[in-house]
């Protein structure tokens, strides 16, 4: 199951050098979500930190805060990233960095910053054009919003769903007995 | 040490169980093979990402692809699709235990409706009157709860269910009224739960997530909490899990002699055995005839003729839903998750409703709790992804602001010539054995019935006065309910089994799982299926009684 061992050193040797070049090519402004993003991340993953950030405004925009929290407020990110880790998704590890890195270059492209310092509305449209553009990438979104949706409506258990706030949106009440109760039987 | 008992069968769900259990009370040792893991009440915790999303019932598709293709032109593509288990219990463990009998016309098909262009259809060679013990052996065996006669189409029964039906909505009242005001009659959906405590197991306690998921409670009737464990208690079975047979042996008289299998630590086993019955799904039992190759079977078991995986059977599916507003909960829980309404009115009808006569079930249900896959569901409405504040306020109006009540239809698939399985020449599982490759052609009249029916159960949903309501799917198919791979019938030319399940070719040789099925019926066959197994089981105990095996 998952990637196997040559694949992944192989990955990780050619990721390297793409992240260590968009690290420096962008100046790290972070603002205040993209601290809490961090703040909330179960220490470093897989993913660079300016990686991640790209990550976590990507799950946000999938499921932003208004009155409800949320992505980033419920962990989705770091559910996200650990579930890449894993090795859960055959071949999505390096598809994800891969298209993080893709991600921030077009913002970078097109208005001079990252892509986590883009205003919620550029990043929406940069994501939009990743769907509908002329060169479209639909499967990025789409798994995107499969991990996404995952981390925001998991069991808190797995660390996403902060204190279950995304089932009490949908009127979901969880069954007994749930996942790290003692089992008594 | 020599290995060998007297029977070995390959799978423990709904096809093997019934076998394992009467074998190993007749005084037979038995052996189950079972590639899958056993699972304990532990294991069951209504976690949707551990039990749904990493599959903890179902193999990975990246470690045991199907194959799947339209047409014979191009080259199959890898699926999940038809795999219904990999788990001590099979299928039985994560189903939802719709438990619905077939009627008598369709062990009739044939000389019921006579030929039609481009299906296989064939009357089973045995009828419904001879299933009936056994369909009434089942309910009884693993505790089903019902109510007969509860309206005029009903097949014909010689018994009471064990159990009254399981506890509904008060919408079910509702649903009873609309179909009453249209002329319908619905009635409790049957369900492999137990609405009372039986055979020393507890009753449902309504935990609002059941299909897909494994009971804690052993409420539930599964093979792993019923047939299985009775079966190992007489100290005559032992059942094995993840071992992976990979074939059938045969000796130079044409019988089969025992089973090779993959151990846990994929090592290469053999078990001898006077007898061999094959119950792991129709595609993977048909898979492991056509893997096991030898002088006398140049292509595969039991397959002189050609037959092994052709008349491949799932069963058609349409779906239709409403929407009911409601103020958000303040305390969001469910006490009723179960709908538990069914109607058949259209089952079969000689003159035809809009073209078809042979159709099959409506069944009514709330829409699944799985808090990811509702949202996904959400998501990915109308075709186009939906994300952001739009796909926020949309789970808040529609899902935590709403009911969604649905129901499923199970009608005709009928065989086709175009419609078969055989083992892909390309791709291989992850111990290097090919896979089953479905092809699938199927015939325009599946559409005509499961169009009327969803036009029937459309019907009902709008006499219901919904908020909003939409057609899902009038065209769709359930690959979980699969048949037809070992068509059984008394003409060796024509079908793979005889009236008893045994090969026509091979006389030791027995399948009981769904692959006998000359037709998918109307219902989800699982309660066929067991039935059909408890028969041949019986079947096989009177020949080991009077020693021809």
């Amino acid at each position: 199951m998952g990637v196997n061992r040559r694949d992944f050193c192989q990955h990780v040797v050619y990721i390297g050098f793409g992240s260590y070049l968009a690290l420096a090519a962008g100046a790290c402004r972070c603002r205040s979500e993209g601290d809490t993003a961090l703040a909330l991340r179960d220490g470093p993953g897989y993913l660079t930190a300016r990686e991640y950030q790209t990550l976590a405004a990507a799950c946000e925009r999938m499921f932003p805060a208004d009155e409800d929290p949320g992505a980033i407020a419920l962990g989705a990110p770091s559910f996200v990233e650990r579930e890449l880790s894993s090795g859960a998704f055959t071949g999505w590890q390096e598809f994800f960095r891969e298209s993080l890195g893709d991600l921030d270059s077009d913002a970078l492209a097109r208005h001079q910053k990252s892509f986590a310092e883009l205003d919620p509305a550029e990043q929406d449209a940069l994501l939009e054009t990743w769907v509908h553009g002329r060169k479209p990438r639909p499967l990025f979104v789409s798994r995107l919003m499969h991990l996404t949706l995952e981390g925001v409506f998991c069991d808190p258990v797995h660390g996403g769903n902060k204190g279950g706030a995304a089932w009490t949106l949908i009127g979901f009440a969880p069954s007994a007995p749930r996942p790290g109760d003692p089992h008594q039987m | 040490m020599a290995d060998s008992v007297d029977v070995v069968i390959v799978g423990s769900g709904a096809g093997g169980a019934p076998v394992a259990f009467e074998l190993a009370r007749a005084g037979a040792r038995v052996v189950v093979l079972e590639k899958g893991r056993a699972l304990g009440p532990e294991d069951m915790v209504h976690d949707e990402i551990r039990e749904c999303r990493r599959n903890l019932f179902v193999p990975f598709v990246h470690d045991e692809p199907h194959t799947i293709r339209v047409g014979h032109e191009r080259a199959g593509e890898r699926t999940a699709e038809g795999w219904t288990a990999n788990v001590v219990g099979g299928a039985t463990v994560h189903y939802s235990g719709y438990f619905f009998r077939m009627h008598p016309v369709d062990m009739r098909l044939r000389s019921t409706l006579g030929a039609i262009d481009g299906a296989a259809i064939a009357d089973w060679p045995i009828s419904y009157e001879d299933l009936e013990p056994h369909y009434a052996r089942v309910e009884r065996e693993i505790g089903i709860s019902g109510r007969a006669r509860a309206h005029p189409f009903e097949e014909p029964r010689s018994t009471e269910y064990p159990l009254p039906p399981i506890a509904e909505d008060p919408i079910a009242a509702k649903i009873d009224e609309a179909a009453a005001r249209l002329g319908y009659h619905t009635f409790p959906t049957p369900r492999a739960i137990l609405s009372q405590p039986y055979g020393g197991r507890p009753a449902c306690m309504y935990c609002s997530l059941c299909g897909s998921y494994g009971c804690e409670m052993a409420a539930k009737s599964s093979m792993a909490v019923s047939l299985l464990p009775a079966a190992v208690a007489t100290g005559r079975c032992e059942i094995r899990p993840r071992s992976m047979a990979v074939e059938v042996s045969v000796n130079p008289d044409g019988r089969v002699s025992g089973v090779v299998y993959l151990d846990a630590s994929r090592q290469r086993r053999f078990i001898a055995a006077r007898c061999v019955v094959l119950a792991c799904s129709a595609l993977e039992s048909a898979r492991l005839l056509l893997m096991s190759r030898s002088a006398q079977f140049s292509s595969g078991l039991a397959n002189n003729n050609g037959l092994v995986g052709k008349n491949l059977v799932f069963s058609g599916m349409g779906r239709g839903q409403a929407l009911f507003r409601r103020e958000r909960p303040a305390r969001p829980i469910e006490r009723f998750p179960f709908v538990q309404r069914s109607m058949q009115d259209f089952y079969f009808n000689a003159a035809g409703v809009e073209g078809a006569r042979k159709a099959g079930t409506i069944l009514f249900d709330w829409a699944h709790a799985n808090p990811i896959f509702t949202a996904e569901r959400v998501a990915n409405s109308n075709g186009k992804l939906l994300w952001g504040k739009a796909l926020k306020d949309k789970l808040r109006r529609d899902v935590g602001g709403a009911r969604r009540l649905q129901f499923e239809t199970f009608s005709e698939y009928l065989p086709t010539p175009g419609t078969f399985m055989d083992l892909d020449p390309d791709v291989k599982d992850h111990w290097g054995l090919p896979v089953a490759r479905m092809t699938e052609k199927r015939h325009p009249q599946d559409y005509v019935a499961s169009s009327m029916l969803v036009d029937r159960g459309m019907a009902l949903l709008r006499e219901l006065h919904p908020d909003e309501w939409s057609v899902f799917d009038t065209r769709g198919v359930t690959r979980f309910l699969q048949g037809g791979t070992c068509r059984f019938g008394a003409d060796p030319g024509s079908s793979v089994l005889d009236p008893w399940c045994r090969a026509h070719e091979v006389p030791n040789l027995y399948v009981t799982d769904g692959a006998f099925l000359p037709s998918s019926g109307g219902v989800p066959i699982t309660l066929t299926i067991l039935a059909n197994s408890f028969r041949v089981a019986s079947h096989i105990a009177e020949r080991f009684q009077s020693r021809e095996l």
